[in-house]
């Protein structure tokens, strides 16, 4: 094990101590056991049945009937949520749910809830239409107690015209007038009914047209819309009522009704007792069209259960691998994840998560460097921090919940832009002199060559960053080229040997030696002689301003190492000390040959297979050695991106906004604003973000890890009641 | 352009001769060198401290903390110091355009 006394050990760096323990529970107190442990959520268990198929185990009945009581309770939610009422939480820690209970009285209740709704949608449809009747009989009334009275003042018209006729003329024509009259008087019939007030024009055009004009219709307007018992919705409808003679005629009514979807109702002379019926009905109907009411169907029975032997807790001893488990807070576990996206820890193995919390946003930084851009990327991710609280109870969408996930790896990203942003001098690409003057100055006071010679250095060096005279340029690109190339393989360098020495401990720690001796040490002594060396001679160069050519220098290296170097000579003793790392180069590559004897076996009664791992370990260093110079060049991305920011910045601010303003016209540059900010925004803060993010994350996954991370474990998933979805709460 | 004609006007005129001047400036460059790096390594502890005073919880969080501040210092220093060693002894000397 680890701690050797002086310091302390870091949680984050390896993962929690797990233990597998073997339980032994009563049948009796099974169910609350793993309850309770449910509400602990610090167990996670392993399927000893994996080979039986789900309904061959054991309690695959109980399963059944827990699905079919949770399908009622769902269909209870969903009629609540319908008649507008809410559930009310009971808070269930201190008792016991008895399931048989609950699944009895869950049954009832479901039956009485269907029963109650089938009545309640027939005596809706009844209701529906009584209310249609009732408008009929209202309307359909009025007309014939309208038509009655004019017809009787008619006869009586009638009646007194004759008897005064009947004393001039003959008593035989005055019969005649009478037999005909009474002649006239045919048998009608008559239908009434309700039908939409869009289809009325049609249907009485119909009608007429259907009976070649041999009934009579009057329609009446209805003021409120009507809810229509058959779709359920509320119509606006006209009473109607149809006038014919013969029976031909009104089976063709009848059918033209139906079509139309008129509803017809009986009308009886006998009007006031029919009248006074409906009323009656119309009357219980509202009593019963009250909510109806939905009890609360959940009970939480509380029962000790008497179990006299407790359950059996045995730790056992095992060579599996268990699961990883990193404690993390809200502002680690988004740095975790992004390691975990590439592959969860192997069980105690070092968590590259530690270094990946700085290194990852300095990373980026270095391919975003602009402190303009970076305050407002803070900014960004200052919002969604100071709304945390609002933002995680929300339901976010896809981009919204990623940009929310990140929010602390944002943040981190940002202030590290700001500070590459200082040290590369670029505010929206414009440099300032903010530490000191610049160091460079003309030759002479008329500065007649500051177009073909160039400036001198005549102060000392700009102390924090970048001089500013260097923006703009012509030999900017050059010299900064330069810069960012020799700094991308130093930057390189150093994560790579962090890579190689968190090796170093994780060998140390699962206490095998040999990877130490014939892994760590070749791959430090490689990586060092070949670009250690040159990110040496760089220093040198710099500290010394020798003109030396290094490219020269490193092929020439390993061309022909006794050769003199002449002018490419940096430091005294550089040719002896090259032909030596020629010769050590020799000699790795037949110790890193691996004479191991790999002590570590997965399982204890596996055989150990010599050529297996002799195979592996040269795949191995094969792939150390090409992977050395790819990795190291793989860097050069950090270059690669910063042009690209810089440039693109450069243009956005030269070409619009500078063009803008030489135009002084107010209109043309607020157009040109409003273009400088939409191609900052998009191309320079959205894309030039994620670009930046993924590639620092390969540099991460790929250069980093693949130096001493193994990430085969799996994660640990407890059983845990906290962390089941939300969905299915009740 | 304006801030071109702004920065142009920040340039003096060095009088001592040509060795002299390098001479001193390698002096005080190597001074100002070690003096910033100091200045990193005094913010760096003072930041160490710190977080040991604001958060102090229980020793593996602690040194995590350590941790992450040293780690952040280094990266800063380093870029700093590789972008202060690149212009010590320029090579290259900025040539103006002359489309201005």
């Amino acid at each position: 094990m680890v701690n050797e006394g002086c310091l302390p050990t870091m949680d984050l760096l390896r993962s929690e101590p797990m233990q597998l323990v073997h339980l032994i529970i009563p049948i009796e107190a099974a169910h609350r056991s793993i309850s309770y442990l449910g509400d602990l959520g610090l167990v996670q268990f392993r399927d000893l049945n994996a080979d039986r198929s789900p309904f061959q185990r054991s309690y695959a009945t109980q399963i059944k009937r827990c699905g079919e009581m949770e399908r009622t309770l769902r269909l209870f939610k969903e009629q609540m949520k319908k008649a507008g009422l809410s559930p009310s939480m009971q808070n269930t820690r201190n008792s016991v749910i008895d399931l048989d209970h609950l699944e009895v009285k869950l049954r009832e209740l479901e039956s009485d809830l269907l029963e109650n709704k089938a009545n309640n949608e027939k005596l809706q449809h009844t209701y529906n239409e009584l209310v249609e009747y009732k408008l009929v009989l209202e309307k359909v009334g009025e007309y014939f107690s309208s038509a009655r009275n004019s017809a009787v003042a008619q006869q009586k018209e009638h009646e007194v015209q004759t008897t005064v006729h009947g004393s001039i003329d003959s008593p035989l024509l005055l019969e005649q007038d009478t037999t005909s009259y009474s002649a006239k008087q045919v048998k009608l019939g008559f239908i009434s009914g309700l039908v939409p007030r869009e289809k009325s024009i049609p249907f009485e055009r119909i009608l007429f047209r259907a009976t070649r004009g041999n009934v009579f219709m009057k329609q009446a307007v209805v003021e409120k819309p009507v809810l229509d018992p058959t779709s359920g919705e509320k119509v606006d409808k006209n009473v109607f009522v149809v006038f014919y003679s013969g029976e031909r005629v009104k089976s063709k009514i009848l059918k033209i009704c139906d079509a139309f979807g008129a509803t017809r109702y009986p009308f009886s002379d006998d009007l006031g007792k029919q009248f006074q019926m409906i009323t009656e009905v119309s009357g219980k109907l509202s009593e019963l069209k009250t909510t109806i009411d939905i009890q609360k169907v959940l009970q939480r029975a509380t029962r000790d259960c008497n179990s006299q032997v407790g359950a059996i807790f045995q730790v056992l001893q095992t060579k599996e691998s268990p699961p990883t488990y990193f404690y993390t807070n809200k502002f680690t576990s988004s740095f975790q994840e992004i390691v975990d996206a590439y592959g969860i820890a192997k069980y105690q193995e070092a968590n590259p998560g530690v270094y990946t919390i700085i290194t990852f946003p300095f990373l980026f930084a270095v391919m975003f460097g602009d402190w303009g851009h970076g305050i407002c990327l803070l900014l960004a991710a200052l919002y969604l921090i100071i709304r945390e609280k609002k933002f995680s109870s929300q339901k976010l969408g896809d981009i919204m919940q990623m940009a929310f996930g990140g929010r602390y790896v944002i943040a981190m990203m940002a202030l590290f832009s700001i500070y590459t942003g200082f040290i590369y001098n670029e505010f929206f690409s414009v440099p300032f002199p903010l530490f000191a003057p610049s160091a460079y100055a003309c030759r002479d006071p008329s500065c007649r060559d500051v177009y073909t010679a160039g400036l001198i250095k005549v102060r000392d060096t700009y102390p924090f960053g970048l001089d500013p005279v260097w923006h703009g340029t012509r030999s900017e690109l050059p010299f900064l080229n330069s810069l960012k190339m020799k700094m991308s393989i130093l930057l390189g360098v150093c994560q790579m040997n962090l890579g190689i020495i968190l090796s170093y401990f994780n060998a140390k720690y699962f206490g095998s030696s040999i990877d130490i001796w014939h892994q760590f040490v070749p791959q430090m002594i490689f990586l060092n002689s070949l670009f250690g060396y040159l990110s040496l001679i760089i220093i040198v160069k710099w500290c010394s301003g020798s003109q030396a050519d290094l490219y020269h220098v490193m092929i020439y290296m390993f061309l022909s190492p006794t050769d003199d170097l002449g002018e490419n000579q940096l430091f005294v003793g550089q040719k002896f000390l090259q032909r030596h790392q020629g010769q050590s180069y020799s000699l790795l590559h037949s110790t890193d040959d691996p004479i191991e004897s790999g002590s570590h076996s997965p399982h204890g009664h596996e055989e150990f297979e010599f050529s297996e791992v002799f195979v592996h370990q040269l795949i191995h260093t094969i792939e150390f050695v090409l992977g050395a110079v790819s990795n190291t060049a793989s860097y050069l991305r950090l270059w690669a991106l910063s042009l690209a920011h810089s440039e693109l910045s450069s243009v956005f601010y030269d070409k619009v906004l500078l063009m803008a303003w030489e135009f002084n016209n107010t209109i043309i540059l607020i157009v040109g604003v409003i273009v400088f900010i939409c191609a900052t925004v998009g191309v320079l803060l959205l894309m030039e973000t994620l670009s930046a993010f993924l590639h620092a994350l390969r540099l991460h996954w790929v250069e980093f890890q693949n130096k001493f991370y193994v990430g085969d474990g799996y994660k640990f998933a407890p059983f845990s009641f906290a962390l089941l979805s939300d969905e299915d709460e009740l | 352009m304006r801030h071109r004609s702004l920065r142009s006007s920040l340039y003096s005129i060095y009088t001592t001769t040509n060795f002299e001047a390098q001479r001193l400036s390698w002096i005080s460059d190597k001074m100002g060198f070690l003096v910033t790096t100091l200045i990193f390594l005094v913010v760096g502890v003072i930041a160490c401290l710190c977080t040991r005073i604001c958060c102090n919880r229980g020793p593996s969080t602690n040194l995590f903390h350590l941790t992450l501040v040293i780690t952040a210092t280094m990266c800063c220093w380093m870029m700093w110091a590789i972008v202060y060693l690149a212009q010590m002894n320029p090579l290259i000397v900025p040539v103006l355009n002359e489309g201005e």
